[in-house]
């Protein structure tokens, strides 16, 4: 299964023939990714989406091989928790050919958004700081992230690609050098839907945190109040918010407090100011509401002010060590039909090429077994969805499913055959992120070699 | 338990629905206007099976002992009080400036430290018996059991305690009870120490019924609750072992049905205790010094504690268990007692190879189950790690969210040995928490870094303490009219935070979180700031306006009977005291500042409040009715603005 990359794409090489004067390779993509943005229409407007997977989704079931000898392989390995070859759905590519891979039964939506050339997918990309081999992991010669298999030590380098000092997210270090982008200046570039994030944190971004059952005011403090009593009370209490704090708890508190009041006022409005989504988004999918969410938000985006947003979107219970079959089937069901729906929307807002989704999530799983259910693992497959991605294809390598394979260091933990680093550059890139931020926004970037993993049309 | 393919993602599902508020709102005195909330219970799915309680499990008697024991609620041993709001008159607090007045606001601040928020009643006990004999007062009062109560109300409702089979229509409804019953016990139950440990435990100790593999567990979590609370005051040792062999934390973390590894078909044990049992239940993941700083190597970096072969080794010990009730270890059971007895173990299915934890620590071959599981968690509990990884985390639930070195290592070696030898005695680390100078002085000597956010949950809780909220009668789909219920289980959508509804194992928010901004740049944990965002900060306030205004007026709309299955009711307050201050504004807000921040209230956010009072003074020639309009929203004014301010925020 190894090399069935025939539709990635070495950017570098196509890149090679534009002389940008820059020195480093990654340098050079950006370079060229800013020469485009000057040509863009004035509706230069791109969102980011990130879907995060928490808990460590089982990707291997996700996405099987369909060659006999490779799923008679991934049905040994997995036993009781394969998924029956002839359930699974089968992937062509934009051309008509069969890709050999196929969805998860309950991943219809997917499978059409795959083969109409709207989704493309990644296989085996997971936290590194460098290559790795198995004979260099088995000899402790590699670099390695922090505390593999930890869940909340995963999550922060997949979101930070820091090592050590984890002090920011490469969404908030993207933000920071392209925040003068938006003309708002008060509203953070960075939106989550699942409140606080290091991904979305930079030195100087925070990100800002909304809810998918809309935008609060505060009660009994009415701003557009016309009784004098309420009014005087407003004040007041924007007094007291404005108070110089002592200790820093009480300061934080108060900028908190202040922001988000006053952006509740500013973003509510930009959002009921909008003509209201047609798109139906399936009900009872926590995914699909926060979605829909998302998609009122980019419909504002010409009320709020900016041309550059970034949004994060947690999705649990992924952690399937047990009962594994029942509830991985539900959530890949949602997932897929979340994605959809949204998709859907960005066709009505006309902005499908100017919104690209993409998921990742702790790490993947073990292709063992533990009974009911898999334990952490590490390298896995991921989605990226949008008009503007080089859809229908799949890129990556496909790794062997075979316990004690050569990509297995033990129990079927995979090593990812590409980093986070460079899934993240190649987003990174087709959003904009200037040239000569690349170093420090992907700091692992450098020891790889594909800097652009060519998922976006070109 | 909940293999029905119906129950999934509910949790979630309920809280996308029910997003409207259901707080009763009332503008300007006019009455009228409870908020609606039709929650759709029609769409609940599955209850859960039930048993007559066996809330006290004695960990170190043996299993089989525990197992057996199937006491009613008439046998129970519980003698604690049925919680009840407590309605009678205040005593006087000392006023500003008399003798007792710093001795109050100390007892203010202890109380904020050590229960779920000071009441007029506590502060004044402690003025007079002072801290010390207040927390032996506290050491000795009978435990209130959630479960107990759980099963009273199930009676009263006319719901089987014990059903033979799980009900798919009951299964919300049941879980409310518990959700109520929890925050009766926070508000106005006697042993608010124990509870309140207990409350911080179920922090570090975390399991939560927001996934859906304890959706419907309602009695197994009301029982978990009471292990913890009964352990708050026992030894952290008997603790881990209760909570490693709870059918609960067994769902939880799947250690329940965990089998040995076996070749033909290709299954090996499940790593998910073993891993998160060292990562956040004792050791966590780098080696610590007695102060709770991390340790170096040579090169200057972190040095694991453990690595994915002791995960692997001690996944071995923990095999072989399965829920008490069953015969045969492929048996499904729907059993109700499964939910409270410790787990069984199943010769057939543990692994009695010997194991090597840590590289150098071994079990010896062919011990039983539970003599692997004592054996680890011995090796584990000698761990010089577990004293200063529980106590620090301890200290931030109760005090600090940045403990100094010399407060962690001195609470460490109180939890190392309590002066008879004895690791893990829970309340010689308590009294060494709360008794610290630091606790006592921090706020003077560090004041622009000690402290901690106050949580939405205690904040809430504060609230209802000092303010006397009760409950509101719920009527169930039969039509049956109950007594008074305290109803907030909708905590989570209003305030980010609802007891045993973290989103994962990693609780609510990690100990070392560090909010961006000022807080991280100057290397601050912030733990409770993580679930402080734009939209929960909004929310918060809204909620608490909300069940501060029009809370308390001599209208009959304050307490209407609710829909069964609401989540949501702002309890009702009884403010005749501060309606009786309101005369003076600036005793009023003397009495706020001591009751609510300790005295804290800085002079600058003192002139502001008082100011505003007193331009808003109710006017004689008002009508008499618009006379108690003002005077009611002058003490709504003061109470919100006083417990929504940035100083309030701060548990110093």
């Amino acid at each position: 299964m190894k090399n069935i990359t025939h539709n990635r794409r070495h950017f570098l090489k196509q890149a090679a023939g534009i002389a940008l004067g820059t020195s480093t390779a990654y340098t050079t993509t950006a370079g060229l990714q800013l020469a485009n943005a000057l040509v863009r229409p004035d509706d230069s407007y791109k969102a980011l989406v990130c879907i995060f997977l928490f808990g460590g989704n089982d990707a291997f079931n996700m996405l099987v091989p369909l060659g006999d000898a490779e799923y008679a392989a991934y049905k040994t390995s997995r036993q009781t928790l394969a998924i029956e070859k002839d359930t699974l759905l089968s992937l062509s590519n934009q051309n008509g050919a069969d890709v050999t891979l196929g969805f998860h039964p309950n991943m219809s939506h997917a499978q059409q958004l795959f083969n109409s050339g709207k989704l493309a997918l990644l296989t085996n990309v997971g936290a590194l700081v460098e290559p790795v081999s198995k004979a260099n992991y088995q000899g402790n010669k590699s670099l390695l992230p922090p505390q593999l298999f930890s869940h909340n030590d995963q999550q922060t380098f997949l979101q930070s690609l820091q090592s050590s000092t984890r002090r920011n997210g490469w969404a908030g270090r993207a933000a920071d050098a392209m925040q003068s982008m938006n003309i708002n200046k008060k509203l953070s570039m960075n939106i989550s839907l699942s409140g606080s994030n290091i991904w979305q944190s930079g030195d100087s971004v925070v990100p800002y945190s909304i809810d998918s059952a809309g935008i609060k005011e505060l009660d009994n403090f009415n701003k557009k109040t016309s009784d004098a009593r309420e009014l005087s009370r407003i004040q007041i209490y924007q007094a007291l918010l404005a108070q110089q704090q002592e200790n820093i708890f009480q300061r934080e508190y108060a900028r908190t407090q202040t922001l988000a009041w006053d952006l509740a006022g500013e973003v509510k409005t930009a959002l009921d100011a909008q003509v209201p989504l047609q798109t139906v988004f399936p009900t009872g999918n926590p995914l699909a509401a926060n979605l829909k969410m998302v998609a009122q938000m980019l419909s504002a985006r010409s009320s709020l002010q900016v041309t550059r947003q970034t949004f994060f979107i947690g999705m649990g219970d992924f952690d399937t060590h047990g009962d594994q079959l029942r509830r991985h089937d539900i959530l890949l069901a949602q997932l897929s039909a979340a994605l959809d729906a949204f998709y859907k929307a960005t066709v009505e807002l006309g902005i499908a090429d100017q919104v690209t989704t993409f998921t990742t999530s702790d790490f993947g799983r073990t292709l063992t077994s533990n009974g009911d259910g898999t334990d952490h693992g590490w390298g896995s497959h991921q989605m990226i969805m949008g008009g503007a991605v080089n859809g229908g294809n799949v890129y990556g390598q496909f790794p062997e499913l075979i316990i004690g394979g050569n990509d297995d260091i033990g129990e079927g933990r995979i090593i990812p055959t590409t980093g986070m680093d460079q899934y993240a550059a190649t987003l990174a890139s087709w959003y904009g992120l200037p040239a000569g931020s690349f170093a420090d926004v992907f700091p692992n970037l450098a020891r790889f070699n594909d800097l652009d993993l060519g998922f976006f049309k070109g | 338990m909940k293999k029905r393919s119906e129950v999934v993602m509910l949790g979630l599902l309920r809280t996308a629905v029910i997003s409207a508020s259901v707080l009763m709102i009332a503008c300007g005195g006019s009455g009228g206007g409870g908020g609606g909330n039709t929650n759709p219970a029609g769409s609940s799915a599955v209850a859960i099976a039930s048993s007559t309680s066996a809330s006290s499990l004695a960990p170190t008697s043996s299993l089989a002992s525990i197992a057996s024991s199937r006491s009613s609620i008439a046998s129970s041993a519980a003698t604690a009080k049925i919680p009840t709001p407590d309605l009678t008159t205040d005593p006087a607090l000392p006023i500003k400036d008399s003798p007792n007045y710093t001795s109050a606001k100390e007892a203010a601040r202890f109380l904020a430290q050590t229960t779920f928020g000071p009441t007029a009643k506590d502060i004044d006990r402690i003025v007079r018996i002072g801290k010390t004999a207040w927390l032996d007062e506290q050491f000795s009062k009978p435990q209130t059991k959630h479960l107990l109560l759980l099963d009273q109300r199930f009676e009263q409702i006319g719901f089987v305690v014990q059903p033979e089979q799980d009900d798919s229509d009951e299964g919300y409804l049941r879980d409310l009870q518990r959700s109520d019953i929890w925050w009766e016990v926070a508000l106005w139950g006697e042993d608010q120490l124990r509870q309140r440990i207990a409350y911080s435990l179920s922090q570090i100790l975390v399991i939560s019924n927001v996934s859906d593999v304890l959706y419907n567990d309602t009695r197994g979590i009301a029982n978990y609750q009471d292990i913890l609370a009964q352990h708050a005051f026992g030894n952290y040792r008997d603790l881990l072992k209760a909570v490693t062999l709870n059918p609960m934390m067994g769902e939880y973390l799947s250690m329940v049905r965990n089998e040995k590894a076996d070749s033909n078909r290709n299954i090996r044990p499940d790593e998910n205790y073993a891993r998160e049992l060292m990562q956040l239940f004792t050791i966590g993941l780098v080696h610590l010094n007695l102060d709770g700083s991390v340790k170096l190597d040579a090169q200057g970096n972190p040095i694991p504690t453990y690595d994915q072969t002791t995960v692997k080794e001690l996944a071995r010990v923990f095999t072989g268990w399965n829920m008490a009730t069953i015969k045969n270890w492929w048996e499904w059971t729907e059993s109700g007692a499964s939910e409270i007895l410790p787990m069984k173990s199943f010769d057939n299915y543990h692994d009695f190879n010997a194991k090597m934890l840590f590289g150098d620590k071994s079990i010896a071959a062919n011990k039983t189950p539970e003599q692997d599981v004592d054996a680890a968690l011995d090796i584990i509990f000698a761990h010089p790690n577990v004293a200063p990884f529980i106590s620090k985390q301890l200290i931030q639930r109760l005090v600090t969210s940045n403990p100094s070195p010399g407060y962690v290592s001195r609470v460490a070696t109180v939890f190392n040995d309590n002066g008879a030898g004895v690791k893990g005695d829970m309340k010689a680390v308590v009294r060494a928490i709360v008794l610290d100078d630091e606790a006592q002085n921090g706020y003077k000597n560090a004041p622009q870094t000690f402290g901690k956010l106050r949580e939405p949950i205690l904040k809430t809780a504060h609230l209802w303490r000092a303010f006397k909220g009760t409950g509101t009668p719920t009527k169930l789909e039969n039509s049956t009219v109950t007594p008074p219920r305290l109803r907030f289980y909708g905590s989570g959508r209003l305030l980010g935070q609802r007891p045993y509804g973290s989103f994962s194992v990693f609780n609510f928010y990690r100990p070392d979180y560090q909010h961006p901004g000022e807080l991280k740049n100057t290397n601050m944990n912030s733990p409770e700031f993580q679930i402080l965002t734009e939209s929960m900060i909004m929310s918060k306030a809204s909620t608490l306006s909300n069940a501060i205004f029009w809370r308390d007026t001599p209208h009959d709309w304050l307490e209407p009977t609710i829909g069964g299955n609401w989540d949501v009711f702002s309890p009702r307050l009884h403010l005749d005291r501060e309606r009786e201050l309101s005369k003076n504004p600036a005793e009023l807000l003397d009495h706020l500042n001591l009751i609510v921040m300790a005295g804290q209230m800085s002079q600058p956010m003192y002139d502001l409040i008082l100011n505003h009072l007193n331009n808003n003074k109710v006017d004689p020639t008002w009508s008499e009715e618009g006379q108690m309009w003002q005077r009611d929203t002058l003490v709504y004014e003061a109470l919100f603005l006083v417990m929504a301010s940035p100083e309030y925020a701060v548990q110093r």
